[in-house]
């Protein structure tokens, strides 16, 4: 076993190293072609690669109660008047729950608006009152059960959802019903703003997941 | 008398049979000192296997959970992690590796009480199936304290192999590593690591 893993592995190496010459590019990783902010709080970066991929990432970072506010209120009219301009359109989001969801309150909020997930952050309290965050594959009710149970040995009672990274279909009278309901405390579209910002420059990019902004909304707001 | 001897010894051969079979494969290790100003001086990093279904071949799909655990900072660590965060906005964390690499085993789930926690999943060999690496960083250092226990978990399931059955049993380590990051492409890439510890795992 050991040996034949060995060869698969020297194998499956020398493959890497020919196809990274050939084509000059290491996987995942990219020339850097613009980095700035998009509001106050959330910084972002585009690479692209020698394929001619664009990556890229959002992070978000209030430090008060007025950012954090400040940063949702933004995201929120800036997708309202891109949808008013595009129409329908197919999001990646991160959306921040207002308070702990359970299971079953998750599933109705997602099949209420068509929301594919693909992974959860889900919280907890240990028997000290700290926090515990538990991550992982949450495309549907049993990976996401398994996310729950995984955390579960460490906290005290059940856990919450506290937020999903996914993509769903929008229209803007789902997406004005979506920022009305007070189980969502932010509907993070912000790499659609950030891609429509430089849609003259730069396009197709392809975004990692953005953070979720629950310890803010403990922090700030709960 | 020889009964006397044999009974006791094949008990406990059947036990000790017994026991690998149905209770998880576990190996722990320990640290009491770390290389790195800003990594947590003491803690516990074990990987404990357990079988989650057998296919039709009669091999078994096994999951691993890796943990390191009781980690403690020093006041000099909380220091160093406060200074690079004010001074290059490195923030810092802890990584979860397999590094054989070869046995397609995916990390799906990660747990810790980090502070502001962001995790990442990665497959670094995308010739490889399978996410080997599992990290954690903190995005609020600032409430890292000295009293805290904390600790950090990823869950790895063994993959199928092309015609759906798993592979048999597989040997290897697992390395937790602390670390000082900057954020580029919403991934860390690391300033600064060193190891915590290495540990073993099998599968079965």
């Amino acid at each position: 076993m050991k040996r034949k893993n060995l060869v698969i592995k020297i194998i499956a190496i020398t493959t890497f190293l020919v196809v990274s010459l050939g084509v000059g590019v290491v996987f995942g990783r990219g020339r850097i072609v613009d980095e700035g902010k998009m509001y106050q709080v959330a910084s972002y970066q585009i690479a692209k690669n020698l394929l001619n991929h664009y990556q890229g990432s959002v992070i978000v970072t209030p430090r008060t109660k007025q950012e954090l506010n400040q940063y949702v209120n933004s995201v929120h009219s800036d997708l309202e008047k891109l949808l008013n301009k595009n129409g329908p359109l197919e999001v990646q989001v991160t959306i921040t729950f207002s308070s702990l969801l359970s299971s079953a309150e998750f599933w109705s909020l997602i099949d209420k608006y068509q929301i594919k997930p693909v992974t959860c952050y889900v919280r907890g309290y240990d028997g000290n009152g700290d926090r515990i965050t538990g991550y992982g594959d949450s495309y549907n009710k049993e990976t996401l059960d398994e996310l729950i149970n995984f955390v579960s040995e460490d906290i005290e009672g059940q856990p919450g959802i506290i937020s999903t990274y996914g993509s769903v279909v929008l229209d803007s009278n789902t997406f004005k019903e979506i920022i009305a309901d007070n189980r969502i405390f932010c509907f993070d579209g912000i790499t659609e703003l950030v891609e429509d910002d430089l849609k003259d420059t730069i396009r197709n990019i392809q975004f990692k997941e953005t953070n979720n902004l629950f310890w803010y909304v403990e922090d700030f707001i709960l | 008398m020889k009964k006397i001897f044999i009974i006791p010894l094949v008990v406990t051969i059947i036990l000790l049979v017994f026991c690998s079979y149905v209770f998880a494969y576990y190996y722990s290790g320990s640290w009491t000192s770390a290389s790195g100003s800003y990594a947590p001086y003491k803690g516990t990093f074990y990987t404990n296997s357990s079988i989650v279904d057998t296919d039709g071949a009669g091999q078994h799909k096994t999951e691993i959970i890796a943990r390191a655990h009781s980690m403690y900072y020093s006041s000099s660590a909380i220091t160093a992690i406060r200074n690079y965060y004010n001074n290059n906005s490195y923030y810092p964390g802890i990584d979860i590796k397999d590094l054989e690499d070869t046995y397609g085993l995916d990390a799906t789930y990660v747990s810790s009480n980090y502070p502001n926690p962001k995790y990442d999943l990665e497959n670094n060999y995308p010739y490889i199936r399978g996410r080997d690496e599992a990290e954690v960083v903190s995005l609020s250092p600032l409430s890292i304290n000295t009293t805290t226990a904390y600790y950090f978990q990823a869950k790895y399931y063994e993959l199928a192999g092309e015609f759906g059955f798993y592979p048999g049993v597989m040997t290897g380590y697992m390395e937790a590593t602390s670390h000082e990051s900057y954020n580029q492409l919403g991934e860390y890439n690391t300033a600064y690591w060193c190891q915590l510890k290495k540990v073993y795992y099998k599968t079965y």
